[in-house]
């Protein structure tokens, strides 16, 4: 007697465990990993030429700028010099010349900064395609359901925290990395 | 029964926690004492600037004074001197945005520490596998709905950095 109620106990037990056992496995369905895109991207042989030839790009840029910059300096030291002789529309005209010049010269230095970020996206963007392919495939083979950024471009973190048991299980970064051959 | 709670643990769902930092660390006790430091920084460097703009007014009105009475050589040489001045007052300027930056982000460094290890103290305590920021620095939702709140951590970190932080001031 008692052995039969303990089986039918161990039985129904089984049976709960088994029916939250599957009820987890339903959940369980969402697999999730995440990736540090800048980790992979930091290590990438490709980098240090991308880096290199965005300083290049820069420094080209700084030097034209310069060059603006001493020839405005330059007319403006003209003008103060012979500012003394010439007539009052002379000047005037001088002036708004000037400051025609100067606002050009102000324009430039923010075209300048846009050119500069065209210029980065246009050398990091194959890169970053080649990590979202390597991410998708990673993630399929491991049959992820979805992958997380773990920061933004701009270094704010997404993922705040992982357990040490999360980092084991979750953190595709090393496998992406494997893909991509680094 | 064990062999039922290491089922549940092994294929149990992923505990996710989220917090919003940004709240936290304007929270945070040591704030306004930054915020004092940061100030006070970004006003002696104003102070510099003004000192160095009126320094070379100052060289412009005296060169211009002077100018009839100068010979041509040394016109020469004071435009020169005073163009080469206009450049690194431009160039001091311009690094000015750069300096405020730096010293922000090193007077910030060590809440950003106390911070992370509060949430590693609070997402261990609660057994959590990932925390997830709420929102960006700029502002931006990077979580926009949760079912609950119990999921969110917020006041547990700011309250463990209020309480370790008194505990320190004490000693």
């Amino acid at each position: 007697m008692f052995k039969r109620l303990l089986s039918i106990s161990l039985l129904s037990l089984l049976a709960i465990g088994f029916v939250t056992v599957s009820q987890a496995n339903a959940q369980q369905n969402l697999e999730i990993g995440y990736v540090d895109p800048q980790e992979v991207l930091n290590k990438m042989p490709e980098m240090k030429a991308v880096q290199q030839r965005l300083q290049n790009f820069i420094d080209k840029k700084r030097q034209e700028y310069a060059e603006k910059q001493q020839n405005f300096q330059q007319q403006v030291s003209e003008y103060q010099q012979k500012q003394s002789v010439i007539s009052e529309s002379a000047k005037q005209k001088e002036e708004e010349r000037l400051g025609k010049l100067n606002s050009e010269l102000q324009q430039f230095q923010g075209q300048i900064q846009q050119e500069i970020q065209q210029k980065q996206q246009e050398l990091v963007g194959p890169l970053l395609d080649q990590i979202d392919q390597a991410v998708s495939t990673v993630a399929q083979n491991m049959g992820l359901t979805y992958v997380i950024n773990r920061r933004t471009s701009q270094g704010d973190a997404i993922i705040l925290y992982t357990s040490q048991q999360a980092q084991q299980k979750y953190n595709i970064t090393e496998e992406v990395m494997n893909e991509l051959g680094i | 029964m064990l062999l039922f709670v290491l089922s549940t643990t092994a294929f149990g769902q992923i505990k996710i926690g989220y917090m919003n930092t940004q709240e936290v660390l304007s929270q945070m006790p040591q704030r306004s004492d930054i915020e004092q430091q940061l100030n006070t920084f970004i006003q002696n460097k104003r102070q510099e600037l003004q000192q160095r703009t009126a320094a070379f007014q100052d060289s412009v009105a005296a060169y211009q004074q002077n100018k009839s009475s100068m010979s041509e050589a040394q016109i020469q040489q004071e435009e020169q001197q005073l163009s080469q001045m206009e450049q690194s007052l431009n160039q001091y300027q311009q690094s000015l945005q750069q300096q405020i930056q730096q010293r922000r982000g090193a007077l910030l460094q060590p809440l950003y520490d106390k911070m992370n290890e509060a949430i590693s103290t609070v997402a261990e305590n609660k057994n959590l596998d990932f925390v997830l920021n709420e929102a960006t620095s700029t502002g931006e939702n990077l979580i926009y709905y949760s079912s609950s709140k119990q999921l969110d951590i917020t006041q547990e970190v700011l309250q463990l950095i209020k309480d370790t932080s008194d505990s320190s001031a004490k000693n």
